[in-house]
């Protein structure tokens, strides 16, 4: 069975290559890198060298997400860390800082699957990397697959078979599936490569934690024999020796801390073990000075609290341990592992201290509360605390503890300086992403622009006409829909600029939204200057349902331009809007002798003639419209209706599907697709259609009538009912009788 | 599209033009761009390496992006002058070593992915090509607006999906992939070739015939073309006009495997015993050659098996 992962064991495993190695300028300001990759970006851009900005300016990214990343995890925002670095990992050709700073957040979200997986792709790109195997080896640990993990660092040895961390961390990793011989040939090899007392203590905690104490008793005397002022290897014997033998060797375990303390006297945990160990022994007194040392130690511990507790109860200091126990009650409480031993321990004692002093309520409490812990728990006064310690070794049980994230880039900043940072690194990935919007926009690759403005946006809404450019550069990508958004926004901050009112207006106009558009347009002072925008004013006002209001622009503008065949469409189709097919007609068949491909004049007259019954006709000018535009979908659309009508239903499907490849949302052509299916013998396809355009269009009701035929000759008549009813709710709420 | 046509074996697909001029600029031109070059500038070595390509000096023109990509080995036009100029130099490892931080730090473009899933076609590796062109077709689908200059149009990503997921034998997905792509442009030699293949494989093979024959009616050597046209004369016992098709797909593609298996089954049903036995050797040797090149390509790709970044 594999064994928990004690945590001292992990804490040894070396931090691996994570986070932004910081540079030695780094210690001094954490952004250096990133402003460098700025500055040179910017010099580079002086003298023209647009590449290399481009390039430089994706390092910046790079340093400043990586940056934000490690601002993150010192705040405690583990997903907002995860953000940033996925950030960084997408803004370079480099990626292993940031996967590797990715990977770690997510062990520590507990994602170590993610992680694993992560780590075993940045492999494949580095597999001579020692740091990253290890860290996956980690993640496989955290995973549940120490077997995997193993193998892991078995072909890291192979690429780094003089490397002693990795071999220290192999052996750890064989410890815990048990291979102990395995495990301690490679911790010799390791005393070997770092012939230093200190390694020997390392192996020695290594094995306590693994409870293999006779291997660990041989590398601590070892330690000591090396050097016998040498640190911690007193500490662990006395842990050892509780841990083994239990109280038996209480007396050893304190002479252990006693020689330990020799060396290192201001050493709070030997003070607490010290401590500990002399309480169990009664020997209360002497108890006290460790413990009041312990206890004053920073992060206190319940522990500490606990045993002083004790031995002022033992003492008869009821007073003093009430309140060295309550406190320790608080501290377990609001510990995150605190285990039902430590609880039950605490309760009990103060209880004990509660009835010395006459408050019998209070004290039935906590009688109660040690009884509920205790029942859970075999109890054995011999060695209670050799159970105690093993408790807090195998605290870690449930979940493995995870190497540390660095920060050390940040050099330990205050938290106000840390939000100043944060703040510094915002604005200066803002500019990086506008920058490189801007290099797009003079390559004329507004798209792309686009992209990065929306970043810049995404990221600090207040940056500098941030919005402007987005709108400014979706409108010129064609992006129109998307742009009115931000040149909505913008407007709103520069409500006076008219040239931006216009942009926006031309935008409803080219997504189609008219009534906007035309409403924009309305007060444009250069409208009646400029016959472009007199003419957008018109379609908007024309398309919008306002025909009759576009009449007297339509009768300035033919008279003063009378050889401009788009003006005759635009007039055409108010006519047609109207009603008026033979000025319609008139104006159309105007645009066309003026230019005989003119957008829009054929599939105009192809709908009027439609709308008159005259197929062939408009079969024939339809065609026309696509021979001329090809990409027209709604000629397309216009022209399989025609052809539906006209029982020429194979082509007016292909031309449907064309449509729908182009815009999946177009619900008339789904519809008019479904309804020819349907009459085609394919009930079950145009029943796909027919739902599909449903969606798209609830409230129309010939949607939903045919789709209740497509149900009843699939012979889902509970669907067809409901669909028939839904068809009747809609025609009823359209006459205007509905409820 | 216009691009620069780049023959894969079987496969031609098309890969968006780099490097080329109108005109060769004057030869002091070009010594003042050399010297601004040797000057560490990326510009220059742009302009040289375009040069370089334009007088058929791969080598030369391989050389400068090098130094380019030492230089500026983020920039997006660096990076995609090497990759583009790897594919054209079918070099695939290179071009898939800088395509993939290209598709990863421009996850909108579908021109990225797009090669990728060419270079991936040229190396041999099928479900990665597919993966990649996939991507790139979702890419496009969601782009409203026609592509710009040197980005692939739907129905070419299209096609080049169809190829793919053809070689990996997911023919229905195939078919509606390249069925997608006539929608779009429907005299596509190589979109009418591969549905052929496609609906071969999925046994429909009047429909199969029918767009062989267009692909062969407008470009009549058309390796895929007759192989289909080759298979199907085949399960029709029409041998000697099935060998005649296979000998076609083989003289434009002489390393396929499948059309040396289906030439020697030809063959021996005609009794030309040692034209059998020798196509059954080519195709065992094509298949050898296929996972050879596949290994290779995989050692220099996968670093992990040797391979190296661009």
């Amino acid at each position: 069975m594999t064994k928990s992962v004690p945590q001292a064991a992990l804490l040894a495993i070396p931090l691996l290559g994570i986070l932004a190695a910081p540079a030695p300028s780094a210690a001094v300001n954490p952004a250096a890198a990133m402003q460098r990759a700025i500055a040179e970006a910017e010099a580079s851009l002086q003298v023209d060298e647009v590449q290399i900005a481009d390039s430089r300016y994706r390092d910046a990214l790079l340093e400043g997400w990586l940056l934000m990343g490690a601002i993150e995890v010192a705040q405690g925002d583990l997903p907002a860390a995860r953000s940033a670095f996925e950030r960084a990992a997408a803004a370079a050709v480099e990626t292993r800082r940031a996967v590797t700073s990715l990977a770690l957040v997510e062990l520590h979200l507990g994602e170590a699957a993610a992680a694993a997986s992560r780590l075993r792709e940045l492999l494949a790109r580095l597999p001579q990397s020692v740091d990253v195997r290890q860290l996956l080896a980690q993640a496989l640990v955290a995973a549940g697959l120490p077997g995997e993990a193993i193998q892991e660092l078995e072909e890291a040895r192979l690429v780094a078979p003089e490397d002693p961390e990795l071999a220290f961390t192999l052996a750890t990793a064989y410890l815990r599936e048990d291979k102990v011989e395995a495990a301690a040939a490679l911790f010799a090899e390791v005393g070997v490569a770092r012939p230093i007392p200190e390694t020997w203590v390392l192996i020695g905690r290594t094995f306590r934690d693994f409870r293999h104490y006779e291997h660990a008793r041989a590398a601590l005397h070892g330690a000591l024999e090396m050097n016998p002022q040498v640190l911690r290897a007193h500490y662990y014997l006395g842990s050892l020796e509780l841990l083994a033998e239990g109280r038996a060797n209480l007396d050893e375990a304190i002479g252990h801390f006693d020689r330990e303390l020799a060396v290192a006297p201001d050493d709070s945990l030997t003070h607490l073990y010290r401590g500990m160990a002399l309480v169990e022994a009664r020997r209360f007194d002497e108890a006290q000075p460790s413990l009041r040392r312990a206890s004053a130690a920073e992060p206190p511990q319940a522990d500490a609290f606990l045993y002083l507790g004790r031995s002022h109860l033992a003492l008869g200091q009821t007073a003093e341990a009430m309140a060295a126990l309550r406190r320790a009650l608080e501290l377990a409480a609001a510990a995150a592992k605190a285990h039902d031993r430590q609880l039950e321990s605490i309760h009990y004692q103060l209880a004990v201290a509660l009835r010395d002093s006459g408050a019998r309520d209070d004290a039935a409490i906590h009688f109660a509360a040690a009884q509920s812990y205790s029942e859970r728990l075999t109890r054995s006064d011999r060695d209670r605390l050799a159970q105690y310690l093993g408790d807090e070794l195998e605290a870690p049980a449930a979940e493995v503890v995870l190497p540390p994230i660095d920060v050390s880039v940040l050099g330990g900043l205050a938290p106000p300086r840390l939000r100043e940072l944060r703040q510094e690194v915002t604005t200066a990935l803002a500019r990086v992403y506008h920058n490189l919007g801007v290099v797009q926009v003079q390559a004329r690759r507004f798209a792309r622009a686009a992209d990065f403005f929306a970043q810049t946006a995404e990221i600090a809404p207040g940056f500098p006409q941030v919005y402007y450019s987005l709108g400014v550069a979706r409108f010129n990508a064609g992006q129109h829909a998307a742009a009115v958004e931000p040149l909505t926004r913008a407007l709103a901050g520069t409500p006076g600029d008219a040239d931006l009112r216009r942009m926006l207006a031309l935008a409803h106009l080219n997504a189609e939204v008219y009534a906007e558009a035309a409403e924009l347009l309305a007060d444009d002072p250069e409208r009646a200057a400029n016959p472009s925008l007199q003419y957008a004013y018109g379609m908007a006002l024309v398309r919008s349902g306002r025909a009759a209001a576009a009449q007297p622009i339509f009768d300035e503008l033919v008279a003063r331009h009378g050889q401009w065949p788009e003006l005759h469409v635009l007039l055409g189709q108010a006519h047609a809007q109207q009603g008026d097919y033979p000025a319609a007609i008139s104006a159309l068949e105007q645009a066309l002798r003026l230019a005989p491909g003119v957008a829009e004049a054929s599939s105009t007259l192809g709908g009027i003639y439609m709308r008159q019954g005259k197929l062939a006709q408009a079969e024939e000018a339809l065609r026309a419209e696509i021979a001329s535009h090809p990409d027209d979908l709604r000629a397309r659309y216009h022209l399989a209706t025609v052809l539906d009508l006209n029982r020429q239903p194979k082509e007016a499907t292909d031309l449907l599907r064309g449509v729908l490849e182009a815009r999946p949302e177009h619900a008339d052509a789904r519809y008019l697709l479904g309804k020819i299916l349907l009459a085609g013998g394919s009930p079950e396809e145009a029943a796909e259609q027919l739902e599909a355009a449903a969606q798209m269009a609830p409230e129309d009701p010939n949607i939903h009538y045919q789709l209740g035929q497509a149900y009843q000759r699939l012979g889902r008549a509970e669907l067809a009912q409901r669909q028939f009813e839904t068809f009747r709710e809609l025609k009823d709420k359209a006459r205007g009788s509905g409820p | 599209m216009k691009g620069r046509i780049l023959a894969l074996g079987l496969l031609v697909l098309a890969v968006p033009p780099w490097g080329e001029l109108a005109a060769a600029p004057p030869s002091a031109d070009t010594a003042q761009i050399e010297a601004a070059a040797r000057q560490g500038s990326v510009r220059a070595l742009l302009e040289l390496a375009r040069i370089r390509t334009n007088l058929r000096d791969g080598a030369g023109a391989v050389e400068a992006l090098r130094r380019a990509l030492e230089l500026a080995p983020n920039s997006e036009e660096v990076l995609s002058a090497y990759s583009r100029l790897s594919l054209t130099l079918r070099t695939p490892v290179p071009a898939i070593l800088s395509l993939e931080p290209l598709v990863r730090m421009h996850p909108t473009v579908p021109e990225y992915p797009y090669l990728l899933g060419v270079a991936w076609l040229q190396a041999g590796d099928m479900a990665a090509a597919g993966e990649m062109l996939g991507r790139a077709e979702r890419l496009r689908a969601a782009v409203a607006t026609a592509p710009g200059g040197g980005s692939p149009s739907r129905a070419t990503i299209l096609v080049a999906l169809g190829i793919a997921l053809n070689k990996q034998k997911r023919f229905a997905e195939a078919r509606q992939a390249l069925e997608k792509s006539l929608r779009l442009e429907p005299d596509n030699v190589e979109g009418l070739a591969a549905v052929a293949e496609a609906q071969e494989g999925l046994g429909e093979l009047a429909a199969a015939e029918r767009h062989a024959r267009r692909a062969l009616a407008r470009a009549d050597a058309h390796a895929t073309a007759n192989l289909v046209v080759g298979m199907i004369l085949m399960k029709q016992e029409r041998y000697a006009e099935a060998r005649a098709a296979l000998e076609k797909a083989i003289a434009a593609e002489p390393e396929s495997p499948k059309a040396h298996y289906q030439l020697s089954l030809a063959c021996a049903r005609l009794g030309d015993r040692e034209a059998s036995t020798r196509h059954v050797e080519l195709y065992r040797q094509a298949l050898r050659d296929v996972d050879e090149r596949l290994r290779a390509l995989r050692r220099q790709v996968d670093p992990a098996e040797g391979g190296s970044s661009p």
